[in-house]
């Protein structure tokens, strides 16, 4: 028989899969930011008339957000790296979460931005504040646990 | 200036407080110096602050703004800004629109005229239009007074308003003494022409003497429908007139209704996703096309209708019960209608029965000036009244928006800047408007065997046979918006030339009768000797009054008129209407002409003084002289071989109805 307590994933295990998530990200939200750019340089009326001005900061928002969110799972692979005795418990709130936000906020930007209504934009954006509180339950963890760490 | 003073010294205090733990960092021995270097910012950067608001006063706020009207939404108005926050796609394309830059501020970039140190003179007046930084001036004589010789005074005027953008532009400048009304600039800049006229050479009517000053004020004429939701009273203390609009232009809220209640209610996003999501209207603002269609109708003819004020007075500019976008128009209005002063019409609205009849019987001189004799309008800008007389409006269906859009459909493949010359609806250039309620003609075959003409020719456009160019506004000839259908009977009766002459330009009205009678058993008038063996159109230019020259003149430099009729026969028309009394007949005559192969590049300037018009005239006279003769017939008055029949032409022209026609547009 195993032990049949929750399985805790190894902070190299942690690390390896935020690095793998954070490249993988910044792989695809860097696409984006060349796909509108493209739009840009063809003048695609979809993404420049006047009347789409929702949609195009929505999109932008799309790319920054998953360009940044990409580089904030990286630093937390670093920081797992250069701060091993980082907390346990603090790692296991942060993870999930810093990964759920770098999905969900540009996605709520995304979604939102491809379907728009006049100034708001579409449903997607409900994905948003949730994605929003991930963000910050998870980055409030990493730096509680870094400014306690010896 | 006080509140912004104040304003100075807070801000240049924060910076220096906040700047304090920097300096405080550098040791507890130094903290001292710090503070007193602090305070000695602090008062310095204030010092500069004032020295800035006393040299470089800040401008009145808009709705401070003296000597001019002033764009202050009252009455729940928000202006545009707040709509455009929401309605991105909506805003852009009214934004671009002539809706939207009918009145702007006279700015360098909103004017379209040049303000640099032009000098001009018209009939012996001189102007002097200059430009000092971002302010307009003009230097003339005043409109009345003499100065101390006798002579005309001269005073300079600063420009702060413009009228329209798309085919001229009025100027209104500030009047001396307490008050906002504005007074007319009398001279106009043609955009396309690039050129400066006189006001009165951009109207039919009679020729002028003297150079006159237009009597026009902007609140009286402009603040109705050239501004959106205009108020105008007395000021307190001076009893100067106050006038104020929501904003300037023609702006979301002229067809929506004021936008308070729609903005606050709609700032709840669960309300917002409600309506996005459901079947629900939004009640908090009036959508003209969600209107029954009647109603939607009626929000463009607020604007673009010839009316009169009902006896309540519900419809002044300082009524709280004025028309708003959904209510019934003529609850406020007289909209004239010669059918109204039909005894049977007292018992549905006697107000209107008895106004119409009055004009009927005492007004015929002004009807005149708006209406053709049989009740159609003939002027631009009151395309309502042609609407509302049209039998597809009567079936309840047909309104405006039935092929117009106010926002371009952001699937229109045209340029936005082709939308807005006419904003008609995505696809409703062509027959396709028409086909919407009468789809019988939507085949090639059934649409021929209606019209006699190829399916794909102009003569199977609906438009050209059910709407011709029969109104006159601004210089052209505009499609006339009563539907209806040619009738030789109804151009004898009214003088009105019917779709068919008007295209086909070398036939007389009895062949157009001819063709009516054996294709669509219209029967035929009784038509005199030169109508049934002179060109319609030969008639109307030679022998026709004003209204019918200028109208003729027009269509001879339209291309389908032209592709059918011939053009080279025209040229001694058009030369004899660029040297008509009339300056907006010369202008539409020498504008036509250059739409001819062989004249595109004749220079003719209708506004100056006879002895060039002939020069000009008699310059075309002889290039057509030299050119080879294209044979079109007798009845364009042309001989055997193309030579114009000289002593027919003079026996026509000798007939000239020289009756003064002046056309109120």
């Amino acid at each position: 028989m195993t032990n049949g307590g929750p399985k805790t994933a190894t902070p190299a295990v942690v690390m390896r899969r935020h690095l793998r998530f954070g490249w993988g990200s910044l792989l695809v939200f860097l696409s984006l930011g060349i796909l509108l750019e493209a739009m840009h340089g063809f003048k695609v009326g979809w993404y420049l008339n006047a009347g789409e001005e929702t949609r195009r900061l929505l999109l932008t928002l799309a790319h920054a957000h998953g360009v940044l969110l990409a580089l904030v799972n990286l630093v937390f692979a670093a920081t797992l790296y250069l701060v091993p005795e980082i907390e346990a418990r603090a790692v296991r709130i942060a993870s999930p979460c810093l990964a759920g936000a770098g999905i969900l906020l540009p996605a709520g930007f995304l979604l939102g931005g491809l379907v728009t209504y006049g100034g708001d934009p579409g449903l997607g954006i409900f994905l948003i504040p949730p994605a929003a509180l991930m963000l910050f339950a998870g980055v409030a963890a990493v730096a509680w646990a870094t400014l306690r760490a010896r | 200036m006080g509140a912004q003073i104040l304003l100075a010294v807070a801000v240049a205090t924060a910076i220096a407080l906040a700047s304090l733990p920097a300096l405080a960092l550098l040791g507890t021995s130094r903290v001292r110096l710090a503070l007193a270097a602090a305070g000695i910012w602090t008062f310095a950067a204030a010092g500069l602050a004032y020295a800035a608001v006393r040299f470089y006063p800040p401008l009145p706020s808009e709705r401070e703004m003296p000597g001019r009207p002033v764009q202050d939404p009252r009455s729940g108005y928000v202006s545009s800004k707040t709509c455009g926050s929401c309605h991105p796609q909506q805003y852009a394309t009214w934004h671009a629109s002539y809706h939207r830059t009918m009145t702007q501020l006279a700015t360098p970039e909103n004017v379209a005229g040049n303000f640099d140190d032009v000098t001009l003179t018209f009939q012996g007046r001189s102007f002097h239009l200059e430009r000092q930084d971002d302010m307009l001036f003009v230097e003339m004589d005043a409109p009345r007074r003499t100065g101390p010789d006798g002579g005309p005074r001269r005073i300079k005027r600063r420009i702060v308003l413009t009228t329209g953008s798309h085919h001229d532009q009025n100027y209104w400048y500030v009047t001396p003494g307490p008050g906002r009304d504005l007074r007319l600039l009398p001279l106009d800049f043609r955009i396309h022409e690039k050129k400066w006229v006189p006001f009165t050479s951009t109207f039919l009517l009679p020729p002028v003497a003297e150079f006159v000053h237009p009597q026009s004020n902007w609140t009286q004429t402009c603040v109705k429908c050239h501004a959106t939701y205009g108020e105008q009273s007395l000021e307190p203390t001076t009893q100067a007139i106050d006038s104020r609009v929501a904003e300037f232009g023609i702006a979301c809220e002229a067809c929506h209704g004021p936008g308070a209640e729609h903005v606050a209610a709609n700032r709840d996003p669960q309300r917002r996703y409600r309506l996005y999501l459901g079947d629900e209207t939004d009640s908090t603002i009036t959508h003209p096309a969600k209107l029954p269609v009647v109603r939607g109708a009626e929000v463009c003819g607020q604007c673009h209708g010839q009316w009169s004020e009902r006896r309540d007075g519900t419809d002044l500019e300082d009524s709280p019960e004025r028309y708003q976008p959904g209510d019934l128009l003529e609850k406020h209005r007289i909209y004239q209608q010669f059918g109204a002063a039909d005894p049977a019409y007292a018992a549905i609205d006697p107000q209107k029965h008895g106004k119409m009849k009055f004009m009927l019987e005492h007004r015929q001189d002004y009807l005149e000036s708006v209406f053709w004799s049989d009740g159609m309008i003939r002027v631009s800008g009151r395309e309502y009244n042609g609407l509302i007389e049209s039998p597809c409006y009567r079936g309840g269906e047909f309104s405006c928006l039935s092929c117009h859009a106010m926002h371009q459909d952001p699937d229109d493949p045209r340029p936005l800047a082709e939308w807005t010359n006419d904003q008609l609806a995505s696809g409703m250039e062509g027959n396709e408007a028409c086909l919407q309620c009468h789809p019988k003609f939507a085949s090639p075959k059934a649409l021929s065997g209606h019209t006699h003409h190829a399916p794909e020719s102009t003569g199977s456009t609906c438009y050209n046979c059910h709407m011709p160019f029969t109104s006159y506004g601004i210089l052209k000839a505009h499609r006339s918006h009563e539907v209806d259908s040619p009738s030789v009977a109804v151009s004898l009766e009214t003088g009105r030339p019917n779709a068919c002459n008007a295209c086909h330009l070398d036939q007389t009205l009895a062949w157009a009768a001819d063709h009516l009678a054996s294709r669509y058993a219209i029967p035929r008038p009784e038509l005199d000797g030169d109508e049934r063996t002179i060109a319609a159109s030969v008639l109307w230019a030679l022998r026709g009054d004003a209204g019918q020259r200028i109208l003729v003149a027009w269509h001879m430099g339209w291309q389908p008129a032209l592709a059918t009729s011939g053009s080279g026969w025209m040229i001694p028309y058009l030369s004899e209407l660029m040297a008509d009394p009339y300056d907006a007949v010369r202008f539409v005559a020498g504008r036509s002409l250059g739409r001819h192969r062989g004249y595109e590049d004749v220079e003719f300037d209708y506004v100056a003084d006879r002895s060039q018009i002939e020069t000009a005239v008699a310059d075309v006279a002889r290039r057509w002289a030299g050119a080879p003769r294209q044979a079109r017939g007798r009845a364009v008055l042309q001989q055997s071989g193309g030579e114009l029949d000289a002593v027919r032409y003079r026996r026509v022209l000798a007939e000239r109805d020289n009756r003064p026609v002046h056309l109120h547009e």
